[in-house]
Formats: C-alpha cells, sequence, structure tokens
C-alpha cells in the first residue's frame, strides 16, 4: 500500500500519464472525430473495426482517458495540497541551511555587500542574522500551478458535465423565455455593425420578470447575460419569400430551408424549383441570391434572381421578395461557480508558473572567509555577479 | 512601398546571416559586428513593414498565416535583441536571423492581401492570444537554436564546461519563458473561446496541438529536475521539441484544418 502511494506521489507517475494523455491527444487530432461507421470503413478499410472498438473516433469521451485525467487529478493532489506541509516547512528551512551552503571564496566588503543586496534586491532574513533572502514566495510556485491545474481540470469536468445548452433559432418579432422568468424578444438582425464592417449583431429586447425592460445587442465574441444564463451569437439564416401572380390573383409562400427542391407551378408544367438562397460568387459584393431551376416553352435550366426581382415564367409572374434573416443563439446555463472557479484557476497558473521560473527564491550568507548562496535552482547570474564583485577586491 | 520593405528586410536578414555565419566559421568579430548591424537594419525595415501594414489594415497584423509567419520572424529578433543586450548572449543573432529570414521566406509563399477581420476575429482577446503565440514559438525557436549550439559546442575538444552551463541554463530560461507564454495563449484562448463559440475548449487540431506542445514542454521541465537529465539530453529534447511547435505552427493548418482555420 506504501508503495503504492508512493508511486501515485512520483514524478514518474505523473510523466507517464502525460505521455499517454499525449498520445491520445495525437490518435485524436489525426483521426477524424465524431463521424460515423461508414465514415470510417470508408477511410480506413478493415481497420476501422479496430479504430471502432477503441473508441479512436472519439478518443476525448473515451473511458479510458477520462480515467487517465482522473487518475492526473490525484497526481495533481499529491503534488500540490498533499505537499502544502512540505513546502512550508521549506520556506521557513532554507533561510537556516544557508548557513550550511558551500562556502564560495569571494569575501565582499560590507559596501559590497550592502551594493549586492540592493542590485539583486536581497533583503535580511528575521531571525537570522547575516541571512539575506529574496523572492521567498516563489517556494509556493510549483504548489500553486499544480493547483490551480487541479482547479481548472475539476472546473471544467462541472462545466462540461452539467452546463446545459440549447440553439434556438428566432425570426424578428419572436420572443425567448429564460429561466429566471425573463424574455427574450429579437427585434433585428443585422450582419454589419454601426460602422458598415461585418459583423452579425441580434439587437434584443429584454423583458425581467420584475417589469423592467433593457435593450441589448447579441454578437460574436460579447455573449449577453440574462439571469444565470448566457446568449451567444451562434448563426443566422436567411429566409425568403415568393409572391406568384397571375391574372390579377396574388399568393405569397415562404421560401425556407425545407422548401429546398419544391416546384412552384400552377399548371403542373411550368413553374420554378428553388434550389435555396446562395451568395452570388461572381459579384464584388457577394449579396445572396435565389438559386432556381425554371422550366417553360422557352428555357428550361438553372436561373438566378437577386431579392426583389420578377420572373415571367410561362406567362406567370413570379416576384422573389426581399431577403429576411434569422438569428440562432445559443442559450447556455453554467453550474453554479464552475466560471468562477476555472477564471480563478487561470490566473493562479500564470501566477504560479511566473513564480516558478522568475522568482527563484535565493539566500546569502556574508561571512569573513567568504559567501554562502542557496537557492533550489542554479543561478548562474548571481554566482557570476559574487565573483565578478570579490575580484574587485583583488 | 509595403513590398519594398518587406522584401528589403528579407535580403538584409539573408546578408547579416550570411556575415554573421562567415564571422562565426573565420572567428572575425569585424564581420559578426557588421552582420549585427545590417541584421539591425533589417529588422528596422521589418517592425517599419508590420507597422505600416496595421495601419493599413486597422489593426494588429497578426489575423492570417502571413502575418503571424512575419510577425514570428520579428518576435525571434527582438527577443535575440533582448538576449544580445541584458544577458550579454552575443551569438544569438547567428542563429536567430538566419531563423527570420527562414519564416520570412516561408511567408513569401502565402497570401499577402489585407482583409476584413471575420467576426470571431474581433475580440479584445484578439492581441494578448496571438501575441503571447508570437513570443512563445520566437522563444522555443531560440531554445533550439540553444540546444543545437550546445550539441556543436559540447563535441569540441576544447570544450569550456561553465559556458556550456551557461548556455544549458539559457536553453532553460528560454522554454521557461516560451511555456509561460503558451499558457497565456492557451488560457486566453479558452476565455475567448467561450465569448465566440460559448465553449473554453472543444479539441479543435490547433487546440489539440497546442496542448500536445504545452505537454512536450512541461515534460522538458519536470526532467530538468533530474540532475541527469542536463546538457546535452536537454539540448537534444530542446531541438525536438521545436517539431511540435513547427507542426502546431504550419502542419496543423496544411493537414487538420478546424475552427482555426483562418490562422
Amino acid at each position: 500500500m506504501k508503495k503504492a502511494l508512493k508511486f501515485l506521489q512520483s514524478m514518474r507517475f505523473g510523466m507517464m500519464l502525460l505521455i499517454l494523455i499525449l498520445l491520445c491527444s495525437l490518435a485524436g487530432s489525426f483521426i477524424a472525430q465524431g463521424k460515423d461507421a461508414a465514415y470510417y470503413a470508408n477511410v480506413y478499410g478493415k481497420s476501422s473495426g479496430l479504430l471502432m472498438a477503441l473508441r479512436l473516433n472519439d478518443v476525448f469521451n473515451s473511458w479510458y482517458f477520462i480515467l487517465l485525467i482522473a487518475l492526473l487529478c490525484i497526481s495533481l493532489l499529491f503534488c500540490s495540497a498533499l505537499r502544502l506541509g512540505r513546502v512550508i516547512r521549506q520556506y521557513h528551512a532554507f533561510p537556516g541551511l544557508a548557513n550550511n551552503a558551500e562556502l564560495r571564496p569571494c569575501a565582499l566588503s560590507p559596501e559590497q555587500q550592502h551594493t549586492f543586496c540592493a542590485r539583486y534586491r536581497f533583503r535580511p532574513v528575521k531571525g537570522q542574522s547575516a541571512v539575506y533572502a529574496r523572492a521567498r514566495a516563489g517556494h509556493f510556485g510549483s504548489f500553486a500551478v499544480h493547483v490551480s491545474l487541479l482547479m481548472l481540470l475539476v472546473a471544467a469536468a462541472l462545466a462540461l458535465y452539467f452546463s446545459q445548452s440549447n440553439d434556438i433559432t428566432l425570426r424578428a418579432g419572436e420572443t425567448l423565455p429564460m429561466k429566471d422568468g425573463s424574455t427574450v424578444t429579437l427585434r433585428a438582425f443585422s450582419t454589419k455593425d454601426s460602422a458598415g464592417s461585418l459583423d452579425y449583431e441580434s439587437s434584443i429586447d429584454i423583458a425581467a420578470p420584475d417589469g423592467s425592460k433593457r435593450e441589448d445587442r447579441v454578437r460574436v465574441n460579447h455573449p449577453v447575460t440574462v439571469g444565470r444564463q448566457k446568449l451567444f451569437q451562434m448563426g443566422y439564416g436567411e429566409e425568403g419569400s415568393l409572391t406568384i401572380s397571375n391574372n390579377g390573383q396574388k399568393e405569397t409562400l415562404p421560401l425556407t430551408q425545407d422548401d429546398v427542391g419544391s416546384f412552384f407551378t400552377l399548371d403542373g408544367k411550368n413553374g420554378v424549383s428553388f434550389l435555396g438562397i446562395l451568395s452570388d460568387a461572381n459579384a464584388k459584393d457577394p449579396a445572396p441570391i435565389y438559386a432556381l431551376y425554371t422550366a417553360d416553352d422557352a428555357y428550361k435550366g438553372k436561373a438566378s434572381a437577386r431579392p426583389g426581382t420578377t420572373l415571367n415564367v410561362g406567362g406567370v409572374e413570379y416576384t422573389f421578395e426581399e431577403l429576411s434573416y434569422t438569428s440562432t443563439l445559443r442559450v447556455k446555463t453554467y453550474p453554479p461557480a464552475a466560471f468562477e472557479l476555472l477564471y480563478v484557476s487561470f490566473v493562479l497558473l500564470i501566477f504560479g508558473l511566473w513564480l516558478t521560473f522568475f522568482h527563484v527564491p535565493a539566500y546569502v550568507c556574508f561571512e569573513e572567509k567568504g559567501c554562502r548562496l542557496l537557492s533550489s535552482k542554479p543561478l548562474p547570474d548571481l554566482t557570476q555577479a559574487l565573483d565578478t564583485l570579490s575580484k574587485t577586491n583583488g | 512601398m509595403m513590398n519594398i520593405l518587406f522584401f528589403g528586410s528579407i535580403v538584409l536578414y539573408f546578408l547579416s546571416a550570411a556575415l554573421l555565419f562567415s564571422g562565426a566559421a573565420f572567428k572575425k568579430d569585424k564581420l559578426q559586428h557588421t552582420g549585427w548591424y545590417v541584421a539591425l537594419g533589417g529588422f528596422l525595415l521589418h517592425t517599419a513593414y508590420v507597422v505600416w501594414r496595421g495601419v493599413v489594415a486597422g489593426r494588429i497584423p497578426m489575423s492570417n498565416q502571413f502575418e503571424f509567419a512575419t510577425m514570428l520572424a520579428w518576435g525571434c529578433i527582438v527577443l535575440s535583441i533582448f538576449l544580445r543586450w541584458r544577458m550579454k548572449v552575443q551569438w544569438i543573432a547567428t542563429l536567430a536571423v538566419p531563423a527570420a529570414f527562414i519564416i520570412n521566406s516561408y511567408a513569401v509563399f502565402l497570401p499577402r492581401e489585407i482583409n476584413e477581420l471575420m467576426p470571431a476575429l474581433k475580440s479584445t482577446w484578439f492581441a494578448l492570444h496571438i501575441g503571447s503565440a508570437v513570443f512563445s514559438y520566437a522563444a522555443f525557436a531560440l531554445a533550439g537554436c540553444g540546444g543545437l549550439r550546445y550539441l556543436l559546442a559540447a563535441k569540441k575538444h576544447s570544450r569550456d564546461e561553465e559556458s556550456l552551463m551557461q548556455l544549458d541554463h539559457l536553453c532553460y530560461q528560454l522554454i521557461a519563458f516560451g511555456f509561460l507564454m503558451l499558457t497565456v495563449v492557451i488560457l486566453s484562448g479558452c476565455v475567448w473561446a467561450e465569448q465566440a463559440w460559448s465553449t473554453f475548449w472543444s479539441w479543435d487540431p490547433k487546440e489539440t496541438w497546442a496542448l500536445i506542445t504545452w505537454i512536450v514542454y512541461a515534460i522538458y521541465l519536470h526532467q530538468r529536475l533530474r540532475k541527469s537529465w542536463r546538457g546535452q539530453r536537454m539540448a537534444w529534447f530542446a531541438m525536438a521539441a521545436f517539431i511540435f511547435v513547427l507542426f502546431t505552427f504550419v502542419g496543423v493548418n496544411i493537414l487538420l484544418p478546424g475552427l482555426h482555420s483562418y490562422a
């Protein structure tokens, strides 16, 4: 049992986990993820069976990948929370240990000692005469890094498994009820911002349960928070409509994605097939157009129509009206505290890394015959500075 | 005029690389000094090009493969200037300048048009995320160069153990800095992804390879704690690890397109 615990605490175990996670990530990046069985059979042939059995088609949701992450959390727990006592003892012990470090033959005068300490930001350690220290907070760098990674993985798991997400497509004037009793009504959707640059923007009216109202805009990179839910701009669609005019009679029909392939005719022979709404790739400004197939006595073939134009096909007028937009919003609910925990872990991780690499604790002890320098990592710039200063003594 | 600045910087980097190599090979200090000043001239032209492009585009020029490549080359030179000035690492230019030349030469073959930013790229995180990537990759590139220099220096009969130790420590410092920057890249990318795509992480190939690169360098940093892993082993590791950076930079875009396709 002790051996097992020791192994779980060891760096070797942590390295093994990192290598295995790396290998899984490599596989997950080279093998297309989340496709159906027919795709893998087509691409990988006979190997597709083994691939699917090993869950290489969905590596990042596989049981072994999740197990590796769980084991990594255990390793991080051992590297952080369970080592905090040792780190604190080290923090208190190092000043005393400086007195036992190797004596460097670099005797410095009091003025040189002062210069060195001022230049390299060393301060006297309380309770330890003649010992100076800098960057003592660096002892906690590794602890901060590992505990922040653990927090990050826990928060990520909470966000992944306990968040809820739903995509809703709204037309102008349609309303979406929210969990806190508010309602969100789409006023308009635009593909350009106020300056005329490309942007996807839904103008919304939010009515709170207490009767208060506010206007807001949901844009890419600018989600809107309503209660504990967030609205994201995920996409948009274009819907058209067709007015058929014949002998003074008119009928207007919507043209949506569901109508692609529909044939509009009055006599069953001459008419227009709707093929979809496309960008006009030939135009300088790729405005959307109606893609069609027209059939009458004069012409059978592909055609197109800009919004607002009318085609006469077989004596019947088909007017393709201006397009209207739909906005696809994602409504997402995060579990309480997951978001905040994630952001705290981000900040702590950056801080911890900075402490670990650039705030290395060092202790120096000046004696008559030389000085002693103690640090957890080699600091060639300090040893060089001490040697240089002592050489000026001759 | 912008093209003159861009190609002018490439020419000067090439000339500088030739002078620096010749100076190193024949141990002529004058050639090396001249090479360095030519490199600085190239850097000035390069900086002028980057600034001009940014002014014309109305944003920091880092939105596609071409712009990122030119910024990466620029970042290599910035780091080498810092290393020469603050840490007196004189030899770094002999490897940094050819690296900048190679990266800019690669950029020549990429589309150079200035296009309007897609809505997903219009974010306050743009500069931090991609700017950190520039300096992260540049640091890893120079660390790889340092590893190469270590291996060449270690082969000499008259090897100076102290300077080898300093070289090894420099590689470590560069990788530590690059690792910190890469962490900023990944975390700022997570925050940005949540705002743009409503999810912090989606195992997009670029994201996955950034994580793979991060893990590789995390292994390097942990292995350094073992004394037997200093010196030559770490030099080889620094060079091999850079291959992962190259694949994240170039390979992913060509072979594994995903949400980051505009990069």
